[in-house]
């Protein structure tokens, strides 16, 4: 169970209260992509806080979630 | 007749630790099968059951063997009982955990009738003719007689029974953050609990018993000059009394999941007299830390030869426990059969508390632990370098003897004895049980010298320490607490954290290494293999093990469904590390797996998964502003409202009053609460250009006052929502749909607008809840409407119109529609002003004989008027075309969602299944939903069918039935027969287009 913090309200809730919505980037970008066994971008809502959609980071692995940001921002992993 | 009872409670001792944790002043009387017995405080009901001299507590799952208890912890696989009465009736306790409390009713399980005569037990002797997998192998033809084998199966399978009546008690959720979890209170938990509040962490420590201090009081021997027990009692009493340290008892983890959350479910003391009295009696905890510390401890393997798994068979550390926590003897004749030296240790105690020891049996060729010595020179009967190989039972399956043989001449009969006892206790050495780490994903790694599995590389956060980690000296497992704990500090800090570890001074004996075995004999026959069991619970032995390496089934997940191994309530917690070892001789190319452990690790109640969300707050009910007007009606589930279905009349049936509210509509005038249509507003610069994207239906030159019905497909082309839009201005548009679809019309919306469309300038606001709304059915609302005050022209409404203004006196939005074939508007005031609209129109329409209607009658209206319903008509893979709407789908416009999946050229093929109605020659027989369609009801099963009814119902306009249904090709065989499936039979029928009934004429 992810412990998620929405980048654009800022609320830090269980993995129930959002809403995985595939992998980031506009649709016609992310079909068809083979998922690795390392850090993926998704997009997730922020389903019962701020019905926001933002890019999250997350270790399909280990599911380590090493970055968050607001649609718009400039997406990154986390890693430096 | 039934054997004399002996009471095997040990009288008090002055001085000893013997029966430490019962009061003897305090008798507690209880039963167990209807039978009158007596315990004391402190019992657990394990114990009291052993003190009464009670061998056989139930019988096998699968054969029907006579089980007694093997173990004193969450691990055994036998003591399963049902305890209490009733309502309280609770089933797969075990009987190791729970204590005794006064006037409890204990019951076995898998008894039937009853434990004395278990007829279930016949099974057993048919053994040999269920290898494992036997039910899928045996029940599966003729099919018909699988009802009969279900029947039985079920009677005589399935463990415990469920109660009647609702559960009586209260179970609550908590959610609670903290620094670190310690699973286990044990020496090894309690070390890591003082080095990690020693930084001041917030700690909560799990333990599954009610008491701390794991098995510390199974040994003798001084830490820093005081008695063990004393030392750890004082520890104890010092985390307790830290306000860092949250102490949860008779708590058992359930599971582990990602990013440091726990499920903890506690049982809370029935005995404690401190709760309210509205207690819950258990409760999940849910909490999320950011280490997790595993110090769960060891198992005690149990010994693997033919016949041990008779009552009176039990693991020779529980053995000494049950001594001296409870001052019980598990029997009077005791062979003792060991790895290592705690069966030395075990003996010692039991000798000291009366019992004889017949012999101690030691598998080791050359024992020299210190232990070993002082019981030789005590001249206790021992038998080095010999294994127990079988045992011989008493009248009621009991143990009655065991069959000693000597490991170096195994086969040869006559190095076999015998030696006559009424208990065998049993000690295949310590296997580490760190199995919680495998929730998170760790595999452990079998360590072949130690005969157990060691935690391997674990995730992030995760540290286990102390006999789960494979130390099993006082010394050690105190060590190696601490250096849990300061790990953990470390991960929770992200920084290092210099502390001290304690120095003790600890006398406690150390133990040799115990000598891993599997099979006993070492060489063992078929028949041998066959019963001697390795996971008691499921009845899985040796022999069942091979047919299933020889049937292929050799890997660990294939073994396990195969088998049944390590399934259940204890969760083979027993079996895992044997298992291997067996697994490991028989294939010596593979390396012994595990396999994948889930949650629940230890059982855990419905009620208490369930919590607080049962009854009227499992799903608690919306309510519009008209409920307390419409509560003459009868309502149906929809999602979480609770709409009105019908208003029957007294006397009247559902049916009854949905054809006369239909026929009112129909002759005059109708109102219906229409508040959970949904109501969503776009508008923005570039709303209209948003919503011509997102639907397949033209909308950009909608005029403003103007409404057009429109499809909204998904990516693939398949209709997923339907909405009248309306234009209220030029960059404002009102999105009706159909009842309770608000949200994921909603939803749908924003996540083209924000992932696809941010440039767009548009907000999408969900006004389903602001505005109540009443729709106005039938051919007299023209009439209704123009005696109302209002201006808005709304007498003379056409179609398809949409307008906003003062409507008998408040702010109104109105649209015309026509699903149900007759005119029809829909009103929308702010939700508070509601109530007193219905009101005023219900008076008003009176002359014209008004009749309020709910969504039973507006779906027979709407069937009338052929129109399709999300719900019945469509399930994700029927197109526009399929529903008769291709007008609907502009084509040549760029782009809109589902255009590209929609040309795909199988979305147009001839043959696929198009809306079409269905009338049956038989008037009054209505189809029911679902129910399919075949052309030649004659031909024998399998039939080809061609298609399914959708939607159906009587119409009281037409006097006859009406039904949708998807058939292939459906539009080319307008009045052409099919036949209805209904309860084997097929019935004639004549497909039809929708349009039943047009301009308030049938058509």
């Amino acid at each position: 169970m992810l412990m998620i913090r929405c980048p654009v309200c800022g609320i830090a809730a269980d993995e129930t209260e959002f809403t995985s919505g595939g992998l980031y980037g506009r649709l016609e970008e992310t079909e068809n992509r083979v998922i690795p066994r390392d850090v993926v971008r998704e997009w997730w809502l922020c389903a019962r806080g701020c019905g926001t959609w933002f890019g999250m980071a997350r270790h399909v692995v280990n599911q380590r979630v090493t970055a968050t940001w607001a649609a718009g921002d400039e997406p990154w992993d986390g890693r430096h | 007749m039934a054997r004399a009872r002996r009471n095997l409670r040990v009288p008090e001792k002055e001085g000893s630790n013997i029966g430490r944790l019962i009061d003897r002043t305090q008798p507690i009387s209880f039963t167990f099968n209807g039978r009158a017995m007596k315990g004391f405080a402190g019992d657990t009901v394990a114990s009291a059951l052993i003190a009464n001299d009670v061998r056989r507590l139930t019988s096998s799952f699968k054969y029907h063997r006579p089980r007694g208890v093997l173990g004193i912890g969450s691990d055994d696989p036998n003591a399963i009982v049902e305890i209490g009465v009733g309502d309280r009736r609770t089933p797969n306790l075990n009987a190791t955990q729970v204590l005794l409390a006064p006037d409890m009713r204990i019951a076995s399980q898998n008894v039937w009738p009853s434990p004395r005569l278990d007829l279930g037990g016949l099974i057993g002797r048919l053994k040999p003719l269920m290898p494992p997998s036997f039910q899928y192998k045996t029940f599966k033809w003729p099919v018909p007689t699988w009802r009969v084998y279900e029947k039985a199966l079920r009677t005589l399978g399935g463990i415990g029974t469920v109660p009647g009546a609702a559960d009586p008690d209260r179970y609550e959720h908590i959610h609670v953050d903290a620094d670190v979890l310690i699973v286990g209170g044990g020496l090894a938990g309690i070390a890591a609990a003082e080095a990690a509040s020693a930084a001041d962490l917030k700690v909560v420590l799990v333990e599954e018993t009610h008491r701390l201090g794991g098995i510390a009081d199974g040994y003798d021997g001084r830490v820093d000059g005081k008695p063990l027990l004393d030392w750890v009692q004082n520890k104890v009493r010092n985390l307790a009394a830290s306000r860092d340290v949250h102490i949860l008892t008779n708590a058992g983890v359930a599971g582990l999941y990602d990013h440091g959350l726990a499920i903890i479910h506690e049982r809370l003391d029935p005995n404690a007299s401190v709760e309210p009295e509205n207690a819950p009696r258990e409760r999940i905890w849910k909490l999320r830390t950011k280490a997790v510390i595993l110090a769960t401890g060891a198992h005690e393997k149990p010994l693997v030869f033919p016949d041990n798994d008779r009552p009176g068979i039990m693991l020779a550390t529980a053995a000494r426990l049950y001594l001296r926590r409870y001052g019980v003897l598990p029997g009077q004749r005791v062979v003792i059969a060991t790895t290592g030296d705690e069966g030395y240790r075990t003996a010692a105690d039991l000798a000291a508390g009366g019992a004889e020891i017949v012999r101690v049996v030691d598998l080791r060729l050359d024992p020299d632990g210190s232990l070993f010595h002082i019981m030789k020179a005590r001249g206790t009967p021992l038998a080095v370098g010999s294994a127990p190989v079988g045992t011989t039972k008493g009248k009621k399956g009991e143990l009655a003897g065991v069959t000693i043989a000597n490991r170096l001449t195994l086969d040869g009969p006559a190095l076999r004895s015998h030696a006559d006892a009424d208990t065998l206790l049993v000690s295949g050495g310590w296997g580490p049980a760190p199995f919680l780490a495998g929730h998170l994903g760790a595999r452990l790694v079998f360590d072949e010298e130690l005969g157990g599995f060691r935690p391997g590389e674990l995730p992030g956060g995760l540290f286990v320490a102390g006999a789960a980690n494979g130390k099993f000296h006082a010394a050690e497992v105190l060590e190696d607490g601490w250096r849990a704990g300061s790990i953990a500090v470390e991960h929770v800090l992200g920084s290092s954290w210099s502390s001290v570890v304690p120095s003790h001074s600890i006398e406690v004996t150390a133990d040799d290494d115990a000598e891993p075995v599997g099979m006993l004999p070492d060489v063992a026959t078929a028949a041998e293999r066959a019963t001697a069991f390795v996971d008691l619970q499921n009845d899985v032995t040796i022999g069942d093990l091979d047919i299933a390496i020889r049937e292929g089934y050799s890997a660990p997940e294939h073994l396990k469904r195969y088998t049944t191994l390590g399934q259940g309530v204890d969760q083979g917690k027993l079996a895992v590390a044997n298992a291997a070892m067996v697994m490991a001789k028989a294939l010596p190319n593979a390396t012994p797996a595990h396999t994948t452990f889930r949650p629940p690790w230890t059982p855990i109640t419905f009620g208490a998964i369930a919590g607080t969300r049962r009854g009227v707050l499992f799903k608690p009910v919306r309510e519009t502003p008209l409920t307390a007007l419409t509560s003459d009606a009868l309502r149906e589930p929809l999602g979480l409202w609770r709409p009105p279905a019908v208003f029957p009349r007294p006397g009247e049936s559902r049916e009854e009053a949905v054809r006369r509210e239909a026929r009112s509509v129909r002759n005059g005038v109708g109102l219906f609460d229409a508040t959970l249509g949904v109501k969503i507003a776009v508008q923005g610069p570039d709303a209209a250009q948003f919503l011509d994207r997102m639907s397949a239906t033209n909308l950009a030159d909608l005029e403003v006052g103007r409404s057009r019905f429109a499809l909204f497909l998904d990516n693939d082309g398949f209709v997923l929502e339907d909405a009248v839009i309306a234009r209220a201005e030029n960059d404002r548009f009102i999105v009706s749909a159909g009842i309770g679809r608000a949200d994921n019309l909603c939803a749908w919306f924003e996540r083209w607008r924000q992932r696809e469309w941010p440039d767009l300038n548009l907000f999408i606001t969900d006004e389903t809840e602001r505005w109540g709304q009443l729709l106005l059915a039938g051919p007299r609302v023209p009439e209704l409407l123009a005696a109302a005050s209002s201006d808005i022209d709304i007498a003379g409404f056409e179609t398809d119109s949409y307008a906003e203004g003062e409507f008998m006196g408040t702010t109104a939005r109105a649209l015309a529609t026509r699903y149900t074939a007759t005119p029809e508007v829909e009103i929308a005031v702010p939700a508070g002003h509601l109530p007193s609209l219905w009101e005023q129109i219900t008076e008003a329409g009176k002359p014209l004989g008004i009749t309020h209607f709910g969504t039973d009658t507006l779906h027979r209206l709407r069937l009338e008027g052929g129109a399709f319903d999300l719900d019945h008509e469509t399930d994700g893979s029927v197109t526009p075309y399929d529903l008769g709407l291709g007008d609907l789908v502009k084509v040549d416009k760029p782009f809109f969602v589902g255009k590209e999946g929609l040309e795909r050229p199988g979305m147009t093929r001839s043959s696929r299944r198009h809306l079409v109605g269905v009338l049956t020659e038989d008037p009054s027989f209505v189809p029911p939903p679902g129910a399919h369609l075949v052309l030649d009801p004659d031909h024998a099963p399998p039939r080809r069918v061609v298609g399914h009814v959708t939607s159906s119902g009587y119409s009281p306009t037409l006097r006859r039935s009406l039904a949708l249904a998807l058939i292939s090709a459906g539009e080319r065989h307008i009045g052409d027969r099919v036949f209805i499936v209904s309860s084997g039979e097929g019935l004639p029928a004549i497909i039809s287009s929708t349009a039943f009934f047009s301009n308030g004429e049938p058509t």
